[in-house]
């Protein structure tokens, strides 16, 4: 037992008084406890620790040694926790709601132990998958899978915080578990095969995990493990994408509305109409502009912007299939697929974005138009970093992951969003995020819009402000309360319990696909 | 255990016995009844056994005195009050005042170091002391501080710390709105 319930309420929370022979350096902020009621055990989470005192006196002549002080704990001196209550377990059934009346005065109060754990954060769930410990305890967490895939969800960090290993542990559970296929929007080539970790160790990607159920593609042949590579077709990009870059790469926007323009007049032959520009002179540009109808300046400035596109080498004036339909039957045959951009794509905006709209605008053209029987065979979820550049109030609608965000939920495809500054998403997309996974963040305006249209938001904040490098708080629908965890190493010991009774599909059944 | 006294007035729970010259208990000292009833010693007096008679000067010491004129200490009681605030029986102290008054002629012995203990890792001890009148314990810290040095006294040193610990938590709780006064005891026990 660590104290006894004091006062307190719902709204603001219950005050526990610490019993004298607790020291609050064992306790901190994130901590899990339990409130042993008559009729309910009430579930809470540590927000705040207090030393105080009775008397002011005891400061103008404070107790010399340490046995004086350990005489006046829990007296004159006395530390105190401040608990929001979130979940309350009836007696008896043992059924959980969220927390509607209060316990009474002197209930007494301990920390969970790992019985307490396994009731809220037990395998009991679907699809259960242990992402880490709690803080100060080795018990493993669990949190919905199932859940997780039903809605949009978030991992929001600084650099160096652990987003990305936070992230590979839960798609490879997502993998493991056949939960839903995941497009890996991969920026900076982290979840493919290998991988470097900040101190430039050569570590497991996904890929070298589960094999044949994940493929990695690139848009460049440089990357040697890579299983294919993407080649989209000029007819594959459409006006829209100029317009989603032009926020991103601040192309003017006289160069889009250019764009939609001859597109409509050109159709999907208009990308290889623009770059047919390519070299001519003024007038003969002039001409041309006058003929489909647009400003001379904005067509150049439009050939000059697309000039950039040509120069991918991934974006080419062919026939042949683009790689989306590939990515398009592996995602549907539960194969995850990891995207990823090496090369002359290396950590290249304009190859990111280019490519992750175009392939995920095809995925959503694919499920809106999927008829329900087809559709519900099949879940995915799209993983995009920096994703504030995509999702921003500016950019969301002239993107497909706005729409994606607020409205294929219903069409079983989700968005994984894997950022470090929340602040810059637009607030209708954050509202749509159904989990979120806060690890450190330092910008005042990020922690603010994390908690955004969240109950307790200002508590959790408290508690995200004490967190480490690895650790996370976990809040929304894959939980049934907040809770602080600290990331399960991402090591061999996973890999092995990863691989543990795995069903790899074999090369014939992947031919089978095609 | 050690006689050291008869009651020989009451006015329930303060009694007055009769010890002997030289061998009175100490102040703050815990004495216990023929019949298990607990006090503690709170005053001396020494007076004339002759009613409405007081001593006069003699200009000598104690010991001339009594070598020249030993009836002057003949003439003479040693008397000590006590307040009775509890009982010890087959080892469990408690802090409660019997239903009715002790026996006159009872006679008081001395306890040991084990009595006080037990009664100093009861909150209700110092709550009955702290509590009570001033007048039936007058130079009520002072009471304290010697009951507490006589106690840690007879506490092997190893253990010295701990008890102060017990004993001071519960002090401090009985004291909670009185720091100063908890805090000159802390600093007149010696541990």
């Amino acid at each position: 037992m660590i104290g006894f319930l004091k006062s307190g309420s719902l709204e603001s929370g219950f005050i526990v008084r610490l019993s004298g022979d607790v020291n609050p350096e064992t306790l901190r902020i994130g901590d899990f406890v339990v409130i042993n009621g008559e009729l309910y055990d009430y579930f809470g989470i540590i927000e705040d620790l207090v030393i105080t005192s009775s008397s002011e006196d005891v400061f103008f002549d404070p107790p010399e040694s340490e046995y004086e002080k350990e005489a006046l704990k829990g007296t004159f001196i006395f530390s105190e926790a401040l608990v929001s209550p979130y979940l309350m377990v009836e007696k008896g059934t043992g059924s959980v709601v969220s927390v509607k009346t209060i316990p009474q005065h002197f209930s007494p109060v301990k920390k969970a132990l790992a019985e307490d754990f396994a009731k809220i954060f037990g395998e009991n769930v679907e699809n259960a998958f242990s992402v880490g410990t709690p803080l100060t305890m080795e018990e493993p967490i669990y949190i919905s899978l199932k859940e997780l895939s039903k809605r949009n969800n978030a991992i929001f960090g600084i650099t160096g915080s652990g987003k990305t290993f936070l992230a590979r542990i839960i798609f490879s559970g997502m993998i493991k578990q056949n939960v839903s296929s995941l497009l890996i929007f991969d920026m900076h080539n982290e979840y493919g095969r290998f991988a470097k970790s900040e101190d430039k160790k050569k570590i497991k990607g996904l890929k070298a995990i589960f094999d044949n159920k994940v493929k990695v593609f690139d848009v460049s042949k440089k990357n040697e493990d890579a299983d294919e590579f993407i080649t989209i077709p000029y007819k594959d990009i459409k006006a829209a994408d100029v317009e989603m870059l032009s926020t991103i790469l601040n192309f003017s926007d006289k160069s889009a509305e250019t764009a939609f323009i001859i597109e409509r007049k050109k159709g999907t032959g208009w990308l290889e109409y623009v770059l047919s520009l390519e070299g001519l002179g003024e007038k003969e540009l002039a001409e041309r502009a006058e003929e489909i109808g647009v400003n001379a300046s904005a067509l150049g400035a439009l050939v000059r912007h697309l000039l950039k596109f040509k120069r991918l080498g991934f974006i080419k004036n062919t026939n042949e299939e683009s790689s989306v339909r590939k990515i398009l039957k592996y995602l549907k045959a539960g194969v995850s697929v990891v995207v990823q951009f090496s090369g002359n794509a290396a950590s290249n905006p304009l190859a990111y974005f280019t490519v992750a709209n175009v392939i995920s605008r095809r995925i959503h053209d694919e499920f809106v138009n999927m008829n329900e029987e087809e559709r519900e065979k099949s879940r995915v979820m799209i993983v995009i970093e920096e994703a504030h550049k995509l999702l921003s109030t500016e950019s969301k609608e002239k993107n497909i992951f706005g729409t994606i965000a607020r409205e294929m939920r219903k069409f079983n495809v989700t968005l994984f969003i894997v950022d470090q500054r929340p602040s810059e998403i637009d607030a209708d997309v954050l509202s749509q995020v159904g989990t979120r996974f806060v690890l450190q963040l330092m910008d005042e305006k990020d922690m603010n819009a994390v908690f955004q249209g969240v109950g307790g938001g200002a508590k959790l904040k408290k508690i995200l402000r004490t967190l480490q490098p690895r650790e996370a708080l976990v809040f929304g629908y894959a939980v049934r309360m907040p809770i602080a965890v600290r990331v399960r190493e991402y090591g061999e010991e996973f890999f092995k319990e990863m691989k543990e009774g795995l069903k790899i599909p074999t090369d014939e059944a992947e031919e089978d696909l095609f | 255990m050690k006689q050291i006294g008869e009651i020989i007035l009451i006015n329930f729970p303060v009694v007055i016995a009769e010890g002997k010259r030289g061998k009175l208990p100490p102040i703050g000292g815990i004495v216990k009844t023929d019949s298990d009833f607990l006090g503690i010693v709170v005053s001396h007096t020494v007076e004339s056994r002759i009613p409405g008679r007081t001593a006069v000067a003699y200009w000598k010491k104690p010991s001339e005195l009594e070598r020249e004129q030993p009836q002057t200490f003949e003439l003479m009681r040693w008397l000590f009050q006590v307040v009775i605030f509890g009982s010890e029986r087959n080892g469990t102290v408690e802090i409660s005042l019997p239903e009715r008054s002790v026996e006159i002629h009872s006679l008081l012995f001395e306890t040991g170091g084990k009595v006080a203990g037990k009664l100093f890792h009861k909150k209700a001890f110092f709550n009955f002391i702290f509590g009570a009148d001033s007048e039936l314990f007058p130079q009520r810290n002072e009471i304290v501080l010697r009951m507490l040095n006589s106690y840690f006294s007879s506490v092997p040193e190893e253990e010295r710390k701990s008890e102060y610990v017990k004993i001071f938590s519960n002090l401090a709780r009985v004291l909670r709105n009185d720091y100063p006064s908890l805090k000159k005891l802390m600093d007149g026990v010696r541990v």
